[in-house]
């Protein structure tokens, strides 16, 4: 990781509307931030296929305990709330305050139908007597999925700050950037999520 | 205005130094770098203490008397926080005081059970110097969220800086909140013996440890240039005080400058 | 320009939402396993791409951030296809 630019965090006070070249959507310090945080989830994808390796039946059999569907239903939900929050960045951009306001409230809504999901899915686990304790696999998918519900539950504070901001700020590049980095960060929840549900819900052993 | 920035120069080389000592004498004569892992036989840990109960002793004892220096850097930085960045509020500042001055406590206190461990071993049962390193590890574990607030508050004071330069880049301030926040992996440690969740695992070590470190020895090179840049900017605004004051004094005191 | 940028948001949205609907078909099917799952971790890396490049709006390069991501998902990808591909059956 190299120092950014020193004028590029203030790249963003100029306020001439996007033009679309080349230049980044949020704050830099936010993305070192992000790519800190996927160089971590990085590392612990490569452990939780070192673990597999050496356990490939127990990880087969435990994964058979998971229900594809629900991970499926997540990555929709979340899917559709990053694109909510993507077009409130854009309609913030042609400043539509009403419909960054609208696009946020649907983005939050749909986004909470995740957390409804996995507390339903790990209630059913302990439920059944599963916990991270029960083996290498289920203590990976309770701490992955754990850690990414807890960038989730950031995410959605996130969201929520913005909307505030949204009604009560007035609208210069300072809140786009705003919008931006939180915007950005909620789409890397996303994106972890793409590879949390096929590495612990699909990979079949063959 | 540069006598506020007396004395900082110094406290910020009290963190290398906090880091140094403490790799060393906590780290490899403490027998904490590597931790031994959580799941080995008592018998195991019983006979470390015995063995190299006098290594142990002089590590120990040397990164207590070591570890307040964390507290003199974190005072360094938040001063820099408070000179060079808060303006009317000094809530993020004074939390990077406390959050340092509180690091200091579980780091000592943590390295008492050890010394403990270190002070009668050859009279004492397996498990209960087992339990006395294990005390260690979870106080030092456990205790990170003092840290956090530290590495958090840290982080938001340097975002605000309004230099077109900020005194620490935008990437330090967020890789420290990084940091702060992702300590929160140590809640799963008291579950775990082996795996990258225990006390010698990959993550809760290995990353968590080394991450914290990066960030105090990547920060203290640029608190050298900031402080460096607040004396120039200190230094600044003093000859431009005298000047404004020289003028209405008179052409002798102007002659002067 | 704006609408034209909204429209590309919704359009990879849409590929989005129709390659997890074939994730998922893909994922409890007669298909051979191997081949089956090779085809799901392509389609992981092809969506996350979609993530970064549209919805993060990277497509236009801003650099170093886009390099990174590439790099990212290249070397997470492979790391997960080729452990898969390396375990012991």
């Amino acid at each position: 990781m190299r120092p950014s630019d020193p004028t590029a965090g203030h790249a963003d006070l100029d306020t001439s509307p996007v033009t679309g070249q080349r230049r980044l959507a949020g704050d830099e310090g936010v993305w070192s931030f992000i790519t800190a945080d996927l160089c971590l989830f990085a590392v612990l994808f490569l452990l939780f296929m070192t673990e597999r390796y050496k356990a490939p039946a127990l990880f087969e059999t435990s994964r058979q305990a998971l229900d594809p569907l629900l991970g499926a239903l997540n990555t929709l939900i979340l899917l559709t709330s990053s694109w909510l929050v993507a077009l409130a960045v854009h309609r913030a951009r042609e400043g539509q305050r009403a419909a960054v306001r609208r696009h946020l409230t649907l983005a939050m809504l749909v986004g909470a139908g995740f957390a409804l999901t996995k507390v339903y899915e790990y209630w059913h686990k302990i439920d059944a007597g599963i916990t991270l304790l029960t083996n290498d696999f289920f203590m990976f998918y309770f701490a992955l999925t754990g850690l990414h519900f807890l960038h989730y539950v950031g995410g959605m504070a996130v969201l929520a700050l913005c909307l505030a901001k949204t009604r009560a700020e007035h609208q210069d590049a300072r809140y786009l950037t705003w919008l931006e980095s939180g915007g950005c960060y909620w789409h890397m929840v996303d994106l972890l999520w793409l590879v949390l549900f096929p590495m612990i819900y699909l990979l079949r052993a063959p | 205005m540069v006598e506020r920035l007396k004395y900082l120069r110094f406290l910020t080389w009290c963190g290398p130094v906090f880091l140094a000592v403490f790799i060393v004498f906590w780290g490899i004569l403490g027998h904490t770098i590597p931790p031994v892992p959580a799941d080995l036989p008592a018998k195991d840990i019983g006979d470390m203490f015995r063995a190299e109960a006098n290594g142990i002793r002089i590590g120990m004892g040397m990164a207590m008397m070591f570890a307040v220096f964390y507290l003199l850097w974190g005072l360094a930085l938040a001063k820099i926080v408070e000179i060079g960045i808060e303006k009317d509020n000094n809530v993020l500042s004074t939390l990077a005081v406390w959050g340092a001055g509180l690091t200091v406590v579980p780091l000592m206190c943590s390295c008492v059970f050890w010394l403990a461990g270190a002070y009668r071993p050859e009279v004492l049962d397996d498990t209960i110097l087992q339990l006395l390193y294990d005390m260690g590890w979870l106080m030092i574990d456990m205790c990170f969220w003092v840290t956090s607030v530290q590495m958090i508050a840290l982080g938001m004071a340097f975002i605000q800086d309004p230099r077109r330069e900020p005194l620490i880049p935008k990437w330090m301030a967020w890789y420290g909140i990084w940091v702060g926040v992702s300590f929160v992996a140590e809640l799963l440690m008291p579950y775990f013996k082996g795996g990258i969740f225990a006390r010698q695992g990959t993550l809760n070590f290995w990353i968590e440890f080394f991450v914290w470190f990066f960030w105090i020895v990547g920060l203290t090179t640029y608190m050298v240039s900031a402080l460096r840049r607040l004396e120039a900017e200190a230094r600044g605004a003093t000859s431009t005080e005298r000047a404004q004051a020289g003028e209405g004094v008179g052409k002798v005191a102007g002659a002067t400058l | 320009m704006s609408g034209l940028a909204r429209l590309t948001v919704t359009r990879a949205w849409a590929v989005l939402a129709l390659a997890t609907l074939v994730v998922f078909a893909l994922a409890e099917n007669d298909a051979p396993a191997r081949a089956a799952t090779l085809a799901i971790l392509l389609i992981a890396a092809f969506k996350i791409r979609l993530v970064f490049l549209h919805f993060m709006e990277l497509a236009a390069g801003a650099m170093p951030w886009r390099a990174i991501l590439e790099v990212w998902v290249a070397v997470v990808t492979a790391i997960i296809v080729g452990a898969y591909l390396f375990t012991p059956v």
